[in-house]
């Protein structure tokens, strides 16, 4: 669960102010090698979301890697209707199609139609994770210039930060005192004629600092679309806490060569809910030693214990040291990736939202989307009741946890609904005694031919429907404010 | 001759006695109170209530209060939160007296103070309360400009039921248009039959008057030593407008009454109702399905108002309910709503929070005046606290049980690794469930092995400490932090 954090609002995504500095002795192929995006993108709006939104028009930067593809940041082409692509010193635009995108890891490649495209440019090489102190020199497109920017700078750091494109997701990164801005964004970052890695976001309230997201999830990216889909990185399903306290330690009789994390909440229906117990001290994984802070060394690094995790493929078995009654257990557990958990926390791209409408009701799973309408402080200052379901149920118990948690989002003002007792915000707890456990089952729910319907509400607020005039009234709904679909599941 | 030489002198007294009672009238009209509006500066300080051991920085503020009979000075409960100090001057001049909090109650928000120097009492004229009911009408709004006495000119908008000052009860209110400069809190709204109410909020022309009929009851019940309070229902309903849910619950015909679905902590219906039952009148008026009903006194209102009315206030409450589809009577006890009743308390008021400091770890029971520590506290404080409100509500335990967090792990080598511990609420504490901050207290006594304090969220995490180094821990972090009490509990 360490990936599911809430975002703070100084991490930018690189889109804003422009740079231009011209580096010396650049290579000329690699500059041939590095396209302009310009991405015609319509998302949907959350509030409303059965409707599309306005088409904006952003650029970014984007890479040619083997296999005739260009690499480049899942935020570049995000919600794309139609995407173009430039090279250096020609205007000609090419039609591209977004062939892979991982969110999570803000990553994707497209292919442009026209296999032309590629005549005159050479893939770039991908390198390994660059030294600390290194200069390192990012080639793009800032703030949609017309031509090609050069930025110079060393790594000032690597280690675990959140992938804002995401807002939830947390992998390593690589920190640079090289500018990063708006445009910027999917370009190379380059040591010599190889790529150390993909710029992509900024920190507003720091001077000069810029991020990259280093090969290693580079890699793990293009490894995970070798066989024709993308999974995403596999995620943890267990809370633990740091283990610093000398007390804590000898209370779990943990010998002194050992350090580690101890297991505080296992999620149900993981794999670590198979493997893993609480109490347990993981003391090593992937055949990293953990810190008493939770870290393991990487690379010559100090990053997230959690790194173990993120190295391997969904599916593939990842071992464990762990410190249980007394006694090291070795313990091998699958990696897998929950995607209701990462919808529910992450934001959301290039899919419809989901709902479904009664009666004028408008019901949506309890998703960072959604709480997202109460404004920039939402993870603060949304409803009590839902931030309760959202953040702490699944850590104070697991177990009452929904799959998905349903809200009646808000009312279309009907008749049939206007002397309902919850008008929006209402998390659903059960409609006709039946527990709604996902979106589906409330869909599911109102098809039945009951008389009435009574939704109850998890704050004890209960409103009845009459079947009859709902079915009645539906299609003027719907046609009163102009939905095509009262469902999108 | 000698006869009217003699009667010259008593007529010019006569005379004389005639003229200055004459211009005396013409100067001060009965009706003024010049002579009965003091201006108070209160001197508060109250706890910190993130470091409860210590006491907030001093400040001040300024209101307005009413000689009345007994030699008292009516003013709120507001103007005397927390007073360290109270100076009250007379007639808008800088001589200032030393006043005592004689009465206070939260509740209602209204206090008495006190003066003991003679002086202060010297031309000053108790002013009468006008305990009318009045709905509408022109009031004036005495004040001191400077040294300067001015009446200003506002009119009744409302009087009817509303939430009092400080939450809790819902009780007579008039609302009035104002337009004095000086109107600070306490200040009276006068007619000429005497105080119409005292003023316990403002916002620009709009002020909060609490009527002078409730303050005189009160008045009186403290006289005699046998205060009522005021009553709160603590239920939650829901509407049953939509026929749909009225047809559900029973109820056939037009739309009426409101249906119980849970009760608070505190509330005195528990017994008297159940969830499902659906309210039809309060006393012998029906509730319609908004849960509002018309009184004979105070026209269109929200039937909690009901209980707290002058003409009801400490009496049971009938109520009609129809239960399992038939109508029956019942009766709920009138009991004084207590802020301390509540699991997690509206308002501490000026009391320090109850809290232990053990082993460096600070605990406290929570209260919303903790909360409050964040502004505004129902978007700022933590939500996880926050909904605690609505969890709190939705049992009822007896002894009442109160939510102990961890507001802050004091850093020390003792208690290294638990920086992060803060706002957490505290389940146990070896193997102890813990419900008041007693239980803590009482929570660390052996002295071998580890002391474990299991926290709410994440599910299972601890905080495990060393029994065996734990009282010399302790002392030590108490003196590092200059921390010289170490505890309040109940």
């Amino acid at each position: 669960m360490k990936n599911h954090i809430c975002s703070v609002a100084i991490l930018f995504l690189s889109c804003g102010i422009s740079l231009s500095a011209q580096a010396k002795g650049k290579s000329p192929a690699i500059e041939q090698s590095v396209v302009k995006i310009l991405n015609a993108a319509q998302a949907f709006d959350f509030s409303s979301p059965w409707k599309p939104g306005n088409v904006q028009r952003s650029t970014g930067t984007g890479f040619v890697i083997a296999g005739n593809r260009i690499m480049t940041n899942a935020h570049v082409v995000s919600w794309a209707k139609r995407l173009e692509v430039t090279k250096h010193n020609d205007p000609t635009p090419y039609t591209a199609d977004v062939e892979y995108v991982g969110h999570d890891c803000d990553l994707a490649v497209i292919k442009p139609r026209d296999p032309a495209f590629f005549t005159g440019t050479a893939p770039l090489p991908i390198g390994d994770l660059p030294e600390l102190r290194s200069q390192v020199t990012t080639y793009g497109y800032p703030a949609g210039g017309q031509t090609i920017s050069f930025t110079r700078g060393v790594v000032s750091r690597i280690e675990y930060n959140l992938y804002v494109h995401s807002g939830s997701v947390s992998l390593l990164n690589v920190q640079t005192d090289a500018a990063i801005n708006p445009g910027n964004s999917g370009g190379p970052v380059m040591q010599g004629n190889k790529v150390v890695g993909v710029a992509f976001q900024g920190i507003g309230s720091l001077e000069n600092t810029g991020f990259f997201i280093p090969t290693t999830i580079v890699q793990h990216f293009l490894k995970d679309i070798a066989d024709g889909t993308y999974d995403g990185f596999p995620d943890f399903g267990a809370y633990t806490s740091e283990l610093q306290n000398p007390a804590y330690r000898n209370y779990l009789a943990l010998p002194a060569k050992h350090t580690g994390v101890v297991v505080d909440t296992i999620l149900p229906n993981t794999a670590e809910a198979e493997v893993l117990k609480t109490k347990d001290v993981i003391i090593e994984l992937a055949g990293r030693p953990i810190a008493p802070d939770g870290t393991v060394l990487y690379r010559g690094h100090r990053v997230s214990f959690t790194v173990g995790i993120d190295d391997a493929q969904v599916g593939e078995v990842v071992r464990l040291k762990v410190w249980r009654d007394k006694h090291e257990h070795n313990l091998l557990f699958k990696v897998s990736r929950n995607a209701r958990r990462y919808a529910k926390f992450s934001n959301i791209y290039d899919v419809q939202p989901r709902y479904t409408i009664y009666a004028g009701l408008i019901f949506v799973p309890l998703q960072r989307e959604y709480l997202k309408l109460f404004g920039a402080s939402w993870y603060q200052e949304a409803d009590d009741e839902l931030l309760h379901h959202f953040w702490e149920l699944p850590q104070i118990n697991p177990r009452a946890d929904r799959e998905e948690w349903v809200v009646m989002s808000k009312t279309l003002p009907a008749p049939i609904n206007t002397k309902l007792n919850v008008k929006g915000n209402g998390l659903v707890d059960k409609i006709n005694g039946t527990r709604i456990e996902r979106l589906e089952d409330v869909r599911q729910v109102f098809s039945s031919t009951a008389e009435t319907f009574r939704i109850e509400y998890t704050n004890g607020a209960v409103d009845i429907i009459d079947r009859k005039q709902a079915e009645e009234q539906q299609p003027q709904i719907l046609k009163l404010y102009g939905i095509g679909k009262d469902y999108s599941l | 001759m000698r006869g009217i030489v003699a009667m010259r002198p008593i007529l010019l007294i006569l005379l004389a006695l005639f003229t200055t009672t004459l211009l005396f009238a013409v100067e001060r009209k009965d009706t003024s109170f010049a002579d009965s509006i003091v201006r108070i500066e209160v001197t508060r300080q109250t706890f910190n209530n993130y470091r409860p051991w210590q006491r907030t920085e001093i400040a001040t503020e300024d209101g307005v209060g009413t000689i009345i009979a007994g030699n008292h000075i009516l003013t709120t409960a507001q103007i005397a939160r927390g007073a360290i100090l109270l100076k009250v001057k007379k007639k808008g001049r800088e001589i200032e007296y030393l006043a005592n909090v004689a009465y206070k109650n939260y509740l209602a928000n209204i206090a008495l103070l006190s003066v003991e120097e003679e002086a202060f009492w010297r031309d000053v004229k108790p002013a009468s309360l006008d305990t009318r009911i009045l709905h509408n009408g022109k009031i004036r709004t005495p004040e001191y400009q400077e040294t300067i006495y001015r009446e200003g000119d506002g009119e009744i908008i409302q009087h009817k039921p509303l939430w009092g000052t400080f939450e809790g009860v819902m009780y007579p209110t008039m609302t009035v248009e104002v337009k004095g400069r000086n109107l600070d809190i306490g200040s009276p709204v006068v007619t000429d039959n005497g105080v119409l109410g005292i003023i316990t909020a403002r916002s620009d022309a709009e002020a909060k008057v609490l009527p002078a009929a409730l303050i005189s009851s009160i008045l009186d019940e403290v006289a005699q030593k046998r205060e009522i309070g005021f009553s709160r229902l603590g239920v939650h309903f829901g509407k049953l407008s939509n026929p749909a849910a009225a047809r559900s619950a029973g109820l056939s015909g037009a739309t009426r009454g409101i249906l119980v679905q849970r009760f608070a902590q505190f509330s005195p219906a528990r017994g008297a109702l159940q969830a499902g039952d659906v309210l039809l009148k309060i006393g012998e008026f029906p509730i319609d399905d908004t849960g509002n009903y018309e009184d004979p006194e105070y026209g269109y209102i929200s039937f909690g108002g009901y209980l707290n009315l002058p003409r009801n206030r400490g009496k049971a409450i009938p109520m009609t309910i129809l239960r399992n589809g038939k109508e029956q009577l019942v009766s709920i006890p009138f009991k004084s709503f207590d802020y301390d009743a509540e699991g997690i308390p509206l308002y501490i008021f000026e009391k320090q929070a109850y809290f232990a400091v053990r082993g460096g770890i600070v605990f406290q029971e929570l209260s919303v005046d903790y909360l409050r520590l964040w502004d505004p506290w129902w978007k700022k404080a933590p939500s996880h606290l926050r909904h605690l409100l609505q969890e709190n509500t939705a049992v009822g335990d007896t002894p009442i049980k109160r939510t102990v967090i961890i507001s802050q792990v004091l850093p020390d080598d003792y208690t290294q690794g638990y920086e992060d511990v803060s706002n957490k609420v505290v389940t146990a504490i070896n193997g102890h469930p813990i419900n008041s901050i007693n239980d803590v207290a009482e929570a660390f006594t052996h002295e071998g092995g580890f002391h474990t304090i299991a926290l709410r969220s994440p599910e299972n995490r601890l905080v495990v400490l060393d029994a065996e180094g734990f009282s010399q821990a302790h002392a030590t972090i108490l003196e590092k932090f200059g921390i010289t009490q170490q505890e309040n509990l109940r």
